[in-house]
């Protein structure tokens, strides 16, 4: 497997966009502390990637591993408490009127749950058009367009006057996607998008999810708890632990051969069961360290079937031990 | 084998049918389910949100809001005694001694302001009406470890918000077990957890029902937990149960075509083209049942008959049921 990989062209990621492309969004070394009762919680740490036009980056991580810290600034949300994140190479907290303008034309949200993320005493084309409304004007706001959205997201014309209460979950995430596509962004941030969604249902967003970004072109963050969904969208997938990355990889390889002790236990815990013999055992055992004191050197060594002396002294980096696959581990091999 | 010959079922539910009255019309819940639980077995029920899954459950301990809840007809006989005959006091006293439940969120299943050793004294007073502090203290540190809780002499102090998600759920788990109960019921009992916690908080139910030969029901919308830690499955949608199995045979031969929808999706299959396997349309609004199958609107396989009669009962094997008609169909038309 591995010569393969070693011998395997260069990756997608650069490959399709060409290695020249230049990210879309870019995060150096960007952490987000918080004070809680005078303790500091680093919720991100050091996280640095890149994003080209029309890529998809998986983010993976348990509760509290910062995942939706990280896009939250990402969606300038929230300030980074230290490092830069440049769109289009500026960075997004120097944007001012015109820039910042377009910085919210050309990116977008859908959040996890479609009950509290939508205005219930607006009609859907309210919520839906808000966007272009804010952005464009009334006038650019007709019903031509509203009506366009709601067929692209697989839902009547009709529904445009309806209110959200009348809709199921997975019909309301329908219009989340269609309000979250209606500037033609570059960059949608889909925090737990399917999540909250029924097992029927996932799949029919998978694929709209999909579709839309086949067509869009635009360049989506993907974050989710679910490894499954993750794979099935994304070309690189991040996966994050108390807020850092602690593997980074083309999205194949990571499943094919993932390499950082965390994820492989990640992967067998969601794989599917086997009925004749049940599987319970996993390789992590224990429950998330407190992110307030995190464990000294390697965060994971607390749960980790490899951890040894030199873990707990020395805080493993992000080392490339494969073509674009990076982890943080001292002995992952 | 569910069936062991003249052993009766520790639990029995006939016809049980809960309705709900709501503004826009009666949500017909549970609509006319029956299944059977031997000793010392486990029952996964699984369904999406609104298939009747957790209100069937709620109906066997008869925890159904009162007023716009009923539970209309049916029997549910534990231990060969009806508990829908019983008085509320008489219900009172079985619930939370012989049959106990495992709440599905243990963030809200816990008093905030009562320390958990204060909270899992509270079963023992009033089932077995120990007042002694001592004996009570010591039952209860007991009852922690057993779930797998690190130094549970200074967790009895602990309140619900100083302990992870993967404790308070050991937590609720130790209090439902206190009383010794012959049945446990659990309602998505890792929904709320991360996966590598899931995986460890499985394991103890299954560990605690090997160790005591208990009888369980896990309800879940989980096809995975289910089959981690289920002898039996049955497959809930919009109030009825339309497929019922041992574990291996709904696996290995799933006949609904909502079951097979559903490994569909848990396996991650997808078609041709590299998308993945979808069940068209929306689960329908149980207050506007139409008659027929429910399934019917979404199934690929549906025929007229669908749409005007709910299919009976077909008998695959000895422990595997379906009711679907293109099931029966093809058996009718088959060599048997």
């Amino acid at each position: 497997m591995s010569d393969a990989l070693n011998i395997a062209p260069p990756n997608t990621i650069d490959d399709a966009a060409g290695p020249s492309t230049a990210p879309l969004i870019e995060l150096s070394a960007v952490s987000r502390t918080y004070t809680v009762r005078k303790a500091e919680l680093r919720a991100v740490d050091r996280v640095s990637l890149a994003i080209k036009p029309g890529k998809v980056l998986g983010v993976v991580g348990e509760s509290g591993c910062g995942k939706t810290t990280l896009s939250r600034m990402m969606l300038r949300l929230e300030t980074p408490s230290s490092g830069v994140i440049r769109f289009r190479g500026t960075d997004i907290w120097d944007l001012k009127k015109e820039g910042l303008r377009d910085f919210h034309k050309s990116v977008s949200a859908v959040f996890q749950d479609p009950y509290s993320s939508l205005n219930p005493r607006h009609r859907v084309e309210q919520v839906v058009m808000e966007p272009v409304r804010v952005n464009f004007g009334r006038k650019a706001t007709n019903a031509g367009r509203i009506g366009e959205l709601l067929h692209s997201v697989g839902l009547p014309a009709t529904a445009g006057r309806m209110y959200p209460h009348e809709f199921s979950g997975g019909q309301r995430q329908r219009i989340a996607i269609a309000r979250a596509i209606s500037t033609n962004p570059e960059l949608i941030l889909l925090d737990e998008p399917v999540s909250a969604l029924d097992v029927s249902i996932r799949a029919q967003i998978l694929n709209l999810l999909k579709d839309l970004q086949a067509a869009s072109g635009a360049a989506f963050v993907f974050v989710a708890h679910d490894l499954g969904a993750v794979r099935y969208m994304s070309d690189e997938v991040i996966v994050m632990y108390l807020g850092a990355i602690v593997e980074r990889a083309p999205s194949e390889a990571l499943y094919v051969r993932p390499r950082h002790p965390y994820t492989k236990g990640l992967l067998e815990a969601s794989l599917p069961p086997d009925p004749r013999s049940p599987n319970l055992n996993s390789s992590i055992e224990g429950d998330l360290p407190s992110p307030i004191n995190p464990p000294s050197g390697c965060r994971f060594r607390t749960r980790c079937p490899l951890a040894a002396e030199r873990c707990a002294r020395e805080e493993p980096e992000l080392r490339e031990i494969d073509f674009d696959h990076r982890v943080a581990c001292h002995y992952a091999g | 084998m569910t069936q062991m010959s003249g052993q009766p079922a520790l639990l029995e539910v006939k016809n049980l049918r809960t309705y709900f009255r709501t503004r826009a019309g009666v949500a017909k819940a549970v609509d006319g389910v029956s299944f059977s639980l031997q000793q010392g077995r486990t029952l996964g029920i699984v369904g999406e949100s609104g298939s009747g899954k957790s209100v069937t459950m709620m109906s066997i301990v008869r925890l159904i809001a009162k007023p716009a809840g009923r539970i209309e007809s049916g029997e549910i006989l534990f231990e060969g005694k009806d508990l829908l005959k019983l008085t509320d006091e008489e219900m009172r006293r079985i619930r939370g001694d012989q049959i106990a439940v495992v709440t599905q969120d243990p963030m809200t299943s816990l008093n905030p302001v009562y320390s958990i050793g204060n909270q899992l004294e509270e079963p023992l007073r009033l089932h077995q009406g120990i007042k002694t502090k001592s004996v009570l203290r010591d039952k209860v540190i007991a009852g922690l470890r057993r779930v797998g809780i690190p130094a549970p002499e200074m967790r009895v102090r602990s309140y619900p918000h100083q302990m992870s998600g993967g404790q308070r759920q050991r937590v609720v788990t130790a209090m439902a077990l206190e009383c010794h109960p012959s049945l446990l019921l659990c309602d998505e009992p890792t929904t709320a957890l991360d996966v590598t916690v899931q995986m460890q908080v499985l394991r103890l139910l299954r560990e605690i029902q090997r160790e005591q030969r208990l009888s369980m029901i896990i309800v879940s919308h989980d096809l995975a937990v289910i089959a981690r830690v289920c002898d039996d499955v049955a497959v809930m949608y919009a109030g009825r149960i339309v497929e019922k199995a041992g574990l291996v045979s709904l696996f290995e031969n799933p006949s609904h075509p909502y079951t097979k929808a559903l490994m569909r999706s848990l396996n991650g299959e997808t078609d041709g083209k590299g998308r993945l396997h979808a069940i068209e349309g929306q689960p329908p609004d149980v207050r506007q049942i139409k008659r027929g199958c429910p399934f019917a609107p979404r199934c690929r396989e549906a025929m007229d008959i669908c749409t005007s009669e709910f299919p009976p009962e077909v008998v695959l094997s000895p422990n595997h049921t379906t009711s679907c008609w293109a099931v029966s169909a093809k058996i009718g038309s088959g060599p048997r």
